[in-house]
């Protein structure tokens, strides 16, 4: 029960037995009150009617009348004379009267009246004694409403003091709903802080809490640190912190087969060939300062962010540039700054750098990739410096206008005709249970009749801002399909989706009306979007998460150092990029990492997930470092 | 009985024996003779006590004879021992009813102390309070020509209701039939009882029985020890 109903009733319990004694001790004073009165009445107005009838000749008639008129203007229930002798010479009793007083009022308050009685004189002798009793209907009328006014009073007193407890409890406990919200959040692992109470038990509870939410973060935190040591010793170069070779390798094959990768870009491959005589020369410490310098060269020459920049081998770096303006001129740049890195301008001989430069499609096999930048790298020997292989002459860097509306006409009429819709496929658990359809979106193209995978039309959707729209089918569609599919199903959102608070209410509103089908909705963002819009990531996942739904993040792995400060968001699941799942029976300081990871997100309350799995080697090792569930081709259900 | 050492020498040898051994068998249901006494010696000193040692005697020895008999030992008594007086002159005030107790150590009254005091005589020796009643008259004043007329109260005594009454009147000395008492016209009488309402003793909280004098002298009384 809550505590304004306890409220409610504590004041209805006392007002009553408030009622109840001043009920009683006003009616018992006023009934000795009015007795008392009643009886004065009586006992004067006998004597005065005596003695009237003392001083007058002793007439029957004229004593008659004179009782009568007494009795007739006055409140009387009886008068009656008697003679000395006891016989009763005339009497005058009133009727019954009727009024608004009930009769079990009478009955609980009896008012017992004393009869006024007085001596009638006819000279020296006795003429009779006279019995006085006044009525006390009115007596009664008087109490009852009395009574009556007590109880409204009454009524009206508890209404008011109800009321003003109701305001001051709401106000006592408005911090209290604060803490009990904040204590839920902690058992669903979401480490929030909140601004302490006035009321000092509140606000010691609020403060122990606090203490444990600040604990924990900074038990993330320092775990996710040595997750990001982690991560850099299995991934990255210990020499320059650039990718090593494996990661490198597994990046570029991501980004020449995701669907939300760039169409084209670019490959550059920059080698230092005096590097053997360096080491002779320069001595080991030198060499490895200016191999340092040349990676901070080719950071400095490609600061967007979508650039990888990795080291090969000893001697061969490489950038991987998507979406790239000009070629050429990127290809310059790096050139002349890996130049001016490694030679002292005062210095007689030159070290040779030589950059080769490959540009690719999406959708290219590594290897030809791979093997048109060694064709430019060969050509730069001969050439002197740098050159690049275009691989197809007839390259388009910016699609055609013709290109672009094609592709926009295609999706627009696929959305119109909600053609938009997903494929399925299984995530399971250890044990082989289906824990949720992955679902990536998948569209008609209405003259062939074909259906094409989201790697294709995405990034045109994405170039043409329709990504919300494609969403928004997605969700559309996801709802119809689990009206009538048994299982969970996970739609991927963009970035643009959840940045848009019109689109998230309009989700929230579509699910609220079918609460049933929002536990069955798992949706995936992308790792980026829960650092890059924090805000927006955080109202999202609140909104939608209070109906039921399960949010995670897709693609996990590059930012996994920051997962502590998701603290405050508890998410439900964690899918960690095939990047670095890919081989993952094969390499150690991968598993290391993934590890830590699970031990984190399992701290975390999320459960991890690997994406892109192949086979049942790579299966067995994940189950072993403690994943849940794991999809992918190698991946299929029963 | 402590209470009675203080008077032990003012009572005599002998008294002091009797009261001592018969105590018990003078008092009377009604009276609490010790307090009266204690009163009576606090307030009005020696004489005080004299009176009511005279009163309890009277008492003592009435209480076994006829009612003829209490009538005139009462009568006799009160007649004898009481100088009559003006209210504004004993007490100050234009009518005070005193009570028996005041009377008795003052040994002073006017017409209604006197009346007031044999009625509580004749009640404690037993004469039932509905033969009496305390009657104003008009009182003629100088033989039966005078024009001179006072008011005026007697205590009136009905052997049987229709009878004619008998007046202890401390005007004279002797008890007269009514008819023999040209001289008073009666104005009206109440029977002490029938203001008592009904019989009940008034409550001695109720502040409406200080309101009526009868009432007043009756509190008063009980606070004295005559009930």
């Amino acid at each position: 029960m809550s505590l304004t109903k306890q409220l409610w009733l504590a004041v209805i319990a006392i007002m009553t037995l408030a009622f109840g004694i001043s009920f009683l001790v006003s009616a018992w004073s006023a009934k000795g009150y009015l007795e008392d009165q009643l009886r004065l009445k009586n006992s004067d107005n006998a004597n005065s009617l005596a003695l009237s009838m003392s001083q007058i000749e002793k007439d029957p008639v004229l004593i008659e009348l004179l009782l009568s008129a007494q009795f007739d203007i006055g409140h009387y229930k009886q008068i009656k004379l008697t003679s000395p002798d006891g016989k009763v010479m005339m009497e005058r009793v009133s009727d019954a009267v009727a009024d608004t007083v009930p009769a079990w009022f009478v009955e609980m308050i009896p008012l017992h009246t004393e009869p006024g009685i007085a001596q009638v004189q006819d000279g020296w002798r006795q003429y009779g004694t006279l019995t006085v009793l006044s009525h006390n209907r009115f007596a009664y009328q008087a109490l009852w409403q009395g009574n009556l006014r007590l109880l409204g009073w009454f009524l009206a007193s508890a209404l008011l003091c109800g009321a003003i407890g109701t305001l001051i409890l709401r106000s006592i406990t408005r911090p209290l709903a604060e803490v009990v919200k904040q204590a839920e959040a902690i058992g669903a692992r979401r480490f929030i802080t909140i601004a302490e109470p006035r009321t000092r038990e509140f606000r010691s509870v609020v403060r122990a809490m606090n203490a444990l939410s600040g604990q924990v973060r900074s038990m993330l935190e320092e775990e996710s640190a040595r997750l990001e040591q982690l991560r850099r010793d299995a991934q990255h170069d210990a020499l320059t912190g650039l990718l090593n070779r494996e990661h490198f390798l597994k990046k570029i094959q991501y980004a020449l087969q995701d669907e939300n990768s760039a169409t084209t870009g670019a490959l550059f491959i920059l080698r230092l060939p005096d590097l053997i005589r360096m080491n002779k020369e320069l001595g080991r410490e030198t060499t490895d300062r200016l191999l340092k310098r040349v990676a901070g060269a080719l950071q400095e020459s490609c600061p967007d962010e979508p650039c990888l920049i990795g080291r090969l081998n000893g001697a061969d770096f490489a950038v991987l540039a998507p979406d790239v303006e000009s070629v050429d001129e990127l290809a310059q740049r790096i050139s002349a700054r890996a130049r001016l890195s490694i030679n002292d301008p005062s210095a007689a001989e030159e070290h040779v750098v030589l950059l080769g430069a490959a540009v690719y499609r999406h959708g290219d096999a590594v290897s030809q990739v791979l093997s048109h930048a060694d064709m430019a790298l060969n050509r730069a020997v001969l050439e002197g410096g740098s050159a690049v292989e275009a691989g197809n002459l007839n390259i388009e860097w910016k699609p055609a206008a013709s290109l672009v509306s094609a592709w926009q006409s295609l999706i627009e009429t696929a959305l119109n005709l909600k053609r938009v819709q997903f494929a399925t496929y299984p995530v399971l658990n250890g044990q082989g249970q289906l824990i949720h359809y992955e679902a990536p979106a998948r569209m008609q193209i209405i003259q062939s009749s074909m259906w094409i995978s989201a790697q294709e039309f995405m990034p045109w959707a994405s170039r043409l801002g329709l990504t919300e729209r494609i969403d928004e089918a997605v969700f559309d569609y996801a709802l119809v399909w689990l009206e009538s599919n048994e299982g969970p199903v996970c739609i991927n959102v963009s970035p643009q989706t959840v940045c848009d608070p019109v689109l998230t209410t309009r989700y929230y509103q579509a699910l609220k009306r079918r609460q049933n089908l929002a536990q069955k909705l798992w949706i995936d963002i992308p790792e980026f979007v829960a650092y890059r819009h924090a805000r927006e990531f955080r109202v999202f996942c609140d909104t939608l998460k209070s109906l039921g739904c399960k949010i995670g993040l897709e693609h996990v792995g590059n930012q996994i150092c920051h997962v502590g400060e998701l603290y405050d968001v508890g998410l439900d699941y964690l899918k960690i990029d095939s990047a670095i799942i890919r081989d993952i029976d094969q390499s150690p300081g991968n598993q290391t990492f993934l590890r830590g990871v699970c031990t984190i997100a399992h701290t975390m309350g999320m459960m991890t997930i690997a994406e892109g799995v192949l086979n049942q080697q790579e299966a067995g090792c994940l189950k072993e470092l403690g994943f849940k569930g794991m999809t992918g081709p190698g991946i299929v259900l029963g | 009985m402590l209470n009675y050492r203080p008077f032990v020498g003012k009572l005599g040898p002998w008294k002091a024996i009797f009261f001592l051994l018969f105590g018990a068998s003078v008092a009377f249901a009604g009276v609490e003779l010790d307090r009266l006494l204690q009163l009576a010696g606090q307030r009005y000193g020696d004489s005080g006590v004299a009176s009511v040692n005279a009163w309890r005697d009277l008492l003592t020895e009435t209480s076994n004879q006829p009612d003829t008999a209490k009538l005139r030992r009462v009568n006799d008594f009160f007649n004898r021992r009481i100088h009559f007086g003006d209210d504004s002159d004993i007490w100050g005030k234009r009518d005070y009813w005193a009570t028996p107790l005041e009377t008795l150590g003052r040994a002073q009254g006017d017409c209604e102390d006197f009346a007031i005091a044999k009625y509580v005589t004749l009640k404690l020796l037993g004469i039932p309070s509905d033969k009496m009643r305390l009657t104003y008259v008009k009182a003629r004043i100088g033989g039966p020509q005078s024009s001179l007329v006072q008011a005026h109260m007697v205590l009136s005594y009905y052997p049987a209701p229709n009878d004619e009454p008998l007046v202890l009147d401390n005007l004279i000395s002797d008890i007269r039939p009514a008819s023999r008492r040209a001289d008073l016209t009666t104005i009206f009488g109440f029977n002490a009882e029938g203001l008592w309402v009904g019989g009940v003793a008034p409550r001695a909280a109720s502040p409406s029985q200080r309101l009526s004098k009868w009432q007043a002298v009756l509190t008063r009384m009980r606070e004295e020890g005559i009930d």
